[in-house]
């Protein structure tokens, strides 16, 4: 039937008419269906009346048309027709690069990140210590019971206009007052202020002249002195290390003289090194003592300084505000930049043959 | 546009002709299939599929026209009418005939024998398997050989 219908392949009609040839139940089968369509053929319907498009589809036609032109277009005209948007989009932008780039900003990010800068300035003057002993610069100090010992620390905090020549000034007046530093730290962090983090010693005498210069350097945001009394501790160091030197001389005197057993001698022997051991510890802890004493230390943080404005308390909130809004729009803006792609590519790789297959889906219906 | 009208136009009338009870529905139904082709915003595809996508279209419109007939109770009865002058005693033997068959087989008749669809076509259009159609069309014409032949009015 299918070889009538023309539906086979030339290859698979031609063995068809082969076997057609032959067989002569085929033969009847198909002489049926070839009478059966003939006589179908019989029904035959009017002829419609042809020519031009009838009046309900030219309207179709019209209409659609119209359609099509109020259709918006993905062309600027249709950017143009949506001020809105286009005003909502510009006000974020302003709102996004007044934020960042206005200075006064700047100096409340500087404030807030800044550690160092106390908010109320502490100054805790301390009395000059009373009679400190000439020699203490560089000498080993010989304390009296009419002296007392200080140890002295002295921490400032300052803000700087001019930070470039920080460094220059600060060693110029370590030398002028034959100070060492001892550590010192330099911090460049992008787009923020820079600080200068440093440990100091001065002479203990030189303390408060030197404090004096390095105030100058910029506006002191804070300053505090602290003066730790080690004159006990000194003594004590001092009386022990005097026992120590007498038991050593005893026991060299009993060395010396080698009366008793071996046994007892190298017991004395023993003692002896303990001793001298006890003696150099000893020794040492003075020394650093008296370094202490005589060199007092500064820590001392500068902070460059961004500010021109003052902002006041409603401008300051104002801009806080700014500073917030721009912060959720710069955070939204890139959470969806780093999103973006991969939805983009999942959209690619379910959406695609989704959409196909939908398509298919509807065309099958 | 006018070029599909003008192909199809007379193919599609016949369509609904054959297959409506009521004959002045089917210039109507016909002017309809090629609106609905208008306003769907489907592009027009390669010709061949134009085809089944019209008859698809068509055969829609078939359906939702049987369904709104059948909720009329004054519709004229589906297999009697009022014989129209154009109709001659051959054309109502058969489609008294066709009538008779099974609903699916007829369809599949009418789509091969009078609007020339091929097999692929017709699996198409009725979402059936290539298979069935080409089983249900010999049967049908097998089931018509009798029909056609027995019980002829001299």
């Amino acid at each position: 039937m299918a070889y009538l219908d023309g539906e086979l392949s030339p290859a698979d009609a031609a063995e068809m008419a082969a076997h057609l040839a032959q067989c002569r139940t085929c033969q009847e089968t198909a002489a049926d269906m070839q009478a059966v369509s003939r006589q179908l053929a019989g029904w035959s319907t009017e002829t419609t009346e042809s020519g031009n498009l009838p009046p309900k589809i030219l309207t179709g036609l019209a209409e659609r048309a119209a359609g099509n032109a109020k259709r918006p277009k993905p062309t600027w005209s249709w950017l143009l027709t949506h001020r809105a948007w286009a005003a909502g989009a510009a006000v974020i932008v302003v709102i996004v690069l007044v934020d960042v780039f206005h200075p006064a900003t700047q100096k409340r990010l500087i404030s807030v990140a800044d550690p160092y800068a106390p908010n109320v300035p502490v100054r805790q003057a301390l009395a000059q210590p009373p009679g400190v002993i000439a020699g203490v610069i560089g000498g080993v100090v010989t304390p009296s019971p009419e002296t007392q010992l200080l140890v002295r620390t002295a921490d400032l905090s300052l803000t700087a206009r001019d930070f470039d020549n920080i460094r220059a000034k600060l060693d110029r007046i370590i030398l002028q007052f034959g100070g060492l530093v001892g550590e010192l730290n330099l911090n460049s962090p992008n787009g923020e202020a820079r600080t200068l983090n440093a440990s100091i010693h001065i002479p203990a005498a030189q303390l408060e002249a030197a404090l004096v210069e390095v105030r100058k350097l910029g506006h002191v945001d804070g300053e505090s002195q602290r003066g730790e009394d080690v004159t006990r501790q000194s003594v004590d160091l001092t009386a022990r290390l005097a026992n120590l030197r007498h038991t050593e001389e005893r026991l060299t005197e009993i060395l010396r003289t080698r009366t008793g057993k071996l046994s007892d001698v190298l017991e004395v022997e023993e003692k002896l090194d303990q001793v001298r051991g006890q003696i150099e510890q000893s020794e040492a802890e003075q020394k650093a003592l008296n370094n202490r004493v005589s060199f007092a230390t500064l820590s001392l943080t500068v902070t460059e300084d961004y500010a021109k404005a003052v902002s006041t308390g409603l401008g300051g909130a104002a801009l806080g505000g700014l500073h917030h809004a721009s912060n959720v729009i710069v955070a939204i803006a890139r959470a969806a930049l780093e999103a973006g792609p991969t939805v983009l590519l999942f959209a690619l790789l379910l959406g695609l043959p989704a959409y196909l297959l939908w398509k298919n889906f509807r065309h099958a219906r | 546009m006018e070029e599909l009208f003008a192909r199809y136009r007379q193919p599609l009338y016949s369509f609904f002709r054959r297959r409506l009870s009521n004959d002045a529905r089917a210039d109507d139904l016909m002017q309809e299939t090629f609106l609905a082709v208008i306003r769907a915003k489907v592009r027009y595809e390669p010709r061949a599929l134009v085809r089944t996508y019209l008859y698809a279209i068509a055969l829609k419109q078939v359906s939702a026209e049987r369904r709104w007939q059948a909720r009329r109770p004054a519709a004229a009865p589906l297999t009697e009418q009022a014989a129209s002058a154009h109709e001659d005693d051959a054309a109502i033997w058969i489609k008294q005939a066709i009538s008779k068959l099974e609903e699916m087989d007829r369809e599949i008749l009418l789509l091969r024998e009078y609007d020339d669809l091929s097999y692929s076509e017709i699996a198409k259009l009725l979402h059936l398997p290539l298979n069935t159609v080409r089983s249900r069309l010999f049967r049908a014409r097998l089931a018509l050989k009798n029909l056609l032949a027995g019980d002829r009015c001299q």
